[in-house]
Formats: C-alpha cells, sequence, structure tokens
C-alpha cells in the first residue's frame, strides 16, 4: 500500500445554522478542503459524505451524488457513509485505502450535519437511531445513559470523583475559548457544572456536548499529486476502523472500550509510535467521562489513573485543544472529518491554541456506544 | 408468537431470573418514546445464568451496585427489577 496525505482542510463554524441547509453546509466544507489543497478538483475521483441522521431529521438523503454535484465533480463514485458518530472519519479510513491502493489519487470526505431546531425529544430519539433497536432501545437507554452507566462503573472501581470529571469540562470549555469555530466560547467552572441540569445521574448539562449543526472537510491525496500541487499536506501514518460492542451489555467491562484498544494498537504499530509520542489529540469527548475512559484505552493513562491525571495536569499530551466536542460542538457525522482539520491546522502550526513544535497528532471518533471506532495518526512532513 | 406464547416466557422469566446490580443511572431526560416516563432507573444487571443484561427498576432510587435483584415483570422485552426476595 502507498501512502496517503491530508492534502486540504476546510470547515463551517460549529453551532446554530438554522438558516442554513445540510447541502450548502457540506458544500461550503468540501470547497474549502479542495481550494486549500490546491489541487484541480477534476483530480477527485470519489466522494465520501459522512452523515449520521439527515434522512431521519431534515428528510434529505443521497448526499454522495449531490454534494458532487454541488461541488462540480461529475461522474465520480460518490456514496454516503453512516457509522453513528465516526462517519466521516470512517469515511477518511476508507478515502485512505483507495489512495494507498492507487485507485484514486485524491479522495474528497466531507461530514455534515444538521441537528439544531428539532424538538429535544426528536433529537433524542433520532439519537437513538445509533442504538441497538431490538433490544436495549426499548429500554429507554439513551446515549447520555450510556455514557453514566460508564462513569458509575469507573467511579466505583478506581474511585473517580465528580471533581475530577467536571475538570474535563472545565478543560476543553477553556480551550473553546480560542477557537473561531467553537459553539461555545465561554469558560466554565467547576461549580457551573456542579449546578447544572441533571440529564443522565451522574451525568449533568455540562458534561454533555452541545446539540450542533456544521461541516468540515479533507482531502485524502497521494504523496506525489500533492507534491506537485503544494499541497500543505501532513502524513496519514496510522489509520484504523474497528467495531466494537454494539450494546452496553456486550460490554464485558464498560470502563474499557476495547473498539478503542484495538484501534490504539493497529495505529500505534502502523505509525511506529506509542501513545508517549502523541504531541497532541483530539479525542471524542462527547461526555467528559468518555475524554477520561479514551485517554485510558489509547494508552496515554493506566486505567483508573484517567481521572487524577487530567485533574492535575499530568498529560504529556495536549488532549482536545480545539475544546473538543464539548466546546466546538458535536454535529455528529462531521465530528471526524473536524477532528483532523484541528489537527491538521496544529501540524502546520496554524492553529488557534497552537502545541508548539507539534509533529505527532492523533484523532480518536467513536460511534455509537464506542461500536464504531476510528484512530487516525497524523505527523507534520519534514 | 401469539399471545399466549409471550404470556408463558414471561412467567418462566420471573421465576427464575436473578441477578446483581453492575451499574445504573437515572435518565431524566428521555427520548419521545419514553418522554413521559422519566424519570426512570435504568440497571445494568450481571445475571446468575451468566449474562448482562439492561432493564429498568422499580423505585425512584437506584440500588447501589452490588445488590441484589430480580426480574418481577418483563414489558415488552424488557426486565423489570426489584430487590430480590432473598436480601429482604
Amino acid at each position: 500500500m502507498g501512502e496517503a496525505w491530508i492534502a486540504g482542510v476546510g470547515s463551517t463554524k460549529f453551532g446554530r445554522h438554522p438558516d442554513r441547509s445540510l447541502l450548502e453546509l457540506a458544500t461550503e466544507a468540501g470547497r474549502a478542503a479542495i481550494d486549500d489543497s490546491g489541487i484541480p478538483p477534476e483530480r477527485i475521483g470519489a466522494v465520501f459524505v459522512g452523515n449520521l441522521v439527515s434522512g431521519i431529521l431534515t428528510g434529505q438523503e443521497l448526499l454522495g451524488p449531490l454534494v458532487a454535484a454541488n461541488l462540480g465533480l461529475r461522474h465520480v463514485e460518490a456514496v454516503k457513509v453512516e457509522d453513528a458518530c465516526a462517519s466521516s472519519s470512517a469515511g477518511v479510513r476508507l478515502a485512505s485505502h483507495m489512495v494507498g491502493a492507487e485507485i484514486h489519487r485524491a479522495v474528497l470526505v466531507v461530514g455534515a450535519e444538521r441537528l439544531t431546531g428539532a424538538p429535544r425529544e426528536v433529537f433524542t430519539t433520532s439519537m437513538t437511531a445509533a442504538i441497538d433497536g431490538d433490544t436495549e432501545a426499548a429500554s429507554g437507554l439513551t446515549f447520555p445513559g450510556f455514557w453514566a452507566l460508564v462513569m458509575r462503573r469507573h467511579e466505583h472501581l478506581y474511585g473517580t470523583t465528580r471533581e475530577q470529571v467536571s475538570a474535563v469540562s472545565v478543560k476543553n470549555r477553556g480551550f473553546g475559548v480560542r477557537n473561531p469555530l467553537a459553539q461555545f466560547r465561554e469558560p466554565v467552572t467547576a461549580a457551573d457544572v456542579l449546578e447544572s441540569k441533571p440529564i443522565a445521574d451522574p451525568l449533568l448539562m455540562l458534561d454533555c456536548c452541545p446539540v450542533t449543526d456544521g461541516a468540515a472537510a479533507v482531502v485524502v491525496a497521494s504523496p506525489k499529486l500533492a507534491w506537485r500541487h503544494n499541497s500543505p499536506a501532513v502524513r496519514i501514518s496510522g489509520s484504523a476502523l474497528v467495531s466494537g460492542p454494539p450494546r452496553v451489555a456486550d460490554y464485558d467491562d464498560v470502563t474499557v472500550h476495547d473498539g478503542t484498544v484495538v484501534a490504539a494498537e493497529r495505529v500505534y504499530a502502523a505509525a511506529g509510535i506509542g501513545p508517549e509520542d502523541v504531541d497532541v489529540a483530539e479525542l471524542h469527548d462527547c461526555f467528559s467521562i468518555a475524554e477520561i475512559v479514551d485517554a485510558e484505552d489509547l494508552g496515554f493513562f493506566p486505567k483508573g489513573e484517567g481521572g487524577p491525571a487530567i485533574a492535575e495536569g499530568r498529560s504529556r499530551t495536549v488532549v482536545n485543544a480545539s475544546g473538543g466536542l464539548l466546546s466546538k460542538g458535536h454535529p455528529t457525522g462531521a465530528t471526524g472529518c473536524g477532528q483532523l482539520y484541528e489537527l491538521a491546522l496544529q501540524l502546520r502550526d496554524e492553529h488557534p491554541n497552537q502545541v508548539p513544535g507539534a509533529r505527532v497528532g492523533l484523532a480518536h471518533n467513536g460511534g455509537g456506544t464506542t461500536a464504531a471506532v476510528t484512530v487516525h495518526v497524523l505527523e507534520r512532513l519534514s | 408468537m401469539t399471545e399466549t406464547g409471550t404470556r408463558a416466557r414471561s412467567r418462566a422469566t420471573v421465576v427464575t431470573d436473578a441477578g446483581t446490580v453492575y451499574s445504573h443511572t437515572t435518565i431524566r431526560v428521555a427520548g419521545n418514546a419514553h418522554v413521559g416516563e422519566a424519570p426512570f432507573v435504568l440497571l445494568l444487571v450481571d445475571r446468575d445464568d451468566g449474562g448482562r443484561q439492561l432493564g429498568r427498576y422499580r423505585g425512584d432510587e437506584p440500588p447501589a451496585i452490588g445488590t441484589r435483584v430480580e426480574v418481577v415483570e418483563l414489558v415488552g422485552d424488557v426486565p423489570v427489577y426489584a430487590p430480590s426476595e432473598e436480601g429482604r
């Protein structure tokens, strides 16, 4: 397999876009990524559009051909990719296969989602499309409920505290202040978290990512094509898409998300690195407790030590400098490409919360009950 | 399945299903299908027969992890747990 690089990135602001359609957002991000890459559009051979609930909430499907046509791309392989909240990063994984196998020299991946404006119950119901409808959805399980079950068990096994979990929200909301693309630009305190409304005990409102509209896109291209067009490229040195337990009852231990563990092993082996080499990471902090579990499963800390380590700032890796899902927002199908957008800027020295000298970045994106997991390792080109 | 078949299965399950609380949560914001039921308690239970299962709890205050519970009702396929008789 040949290498695949991220040759260009683009993103809309994440937040509320009541006056813009899903396709307008997707087209804006896709065009920005193509322009950023400098690669002529006619060299793009395929378009993947990551999306979770467009059919349910907006009634719009056929996203692949529509986004391709809106971007002026004709006769390309265009298809929607759905893997819950990991949809667009799954698209990047597929794109890296296509480019690595020299099927196409360049593939555009766009993640797009329109979620705001629906009544709360309708939104919550649409998200449960990513819970097994034959079993656990019938009990009334929601995604805050899933992570609440994880948090209770994490507290029980490792003594993780409310203060440690709140520290994740405080940290990520702090990063969001300087990210112009973030939905939330105001910091919060631990007291704010504690006083926020209960959603699924012990999770509170400020433990939860917001409801977000947005789109982000990346151009995955061969090194040769990126080189020829002087693209501001970064290398994909590891890429994994791994299925995990699609039901909470399927976990051996709900505090160990084995899809993440296996994906991490694969990308570290492919990239020839370990967790200690990662300078900057975007982790799937859909809920504050999730960042703790993710960081442990990726090997940043031993299992059970994520809470105190994050609360005391003992992480070597700077995690969620974008503000994460908690602050930047979580437009489900767009989130994976949004994370790669943020990492690419870090490795190009262009990020509003720049980590000085960052050379290695890692993105972790999870869908459903961490049932669809992608991990990507990106490296600065020397 | 027929109505009779479902009831027969329910009765058998009620007699035998017991287990230990593995984790719990109280859902306060529910989806459309359950919005009138919130708040409600969900339990993840390690069943004595070896499986783990998600179910509801009959009560407002969730039992601590490790509490013995048993199925007292099936709503559709969803078990409803209460504290086990053996523990009272």
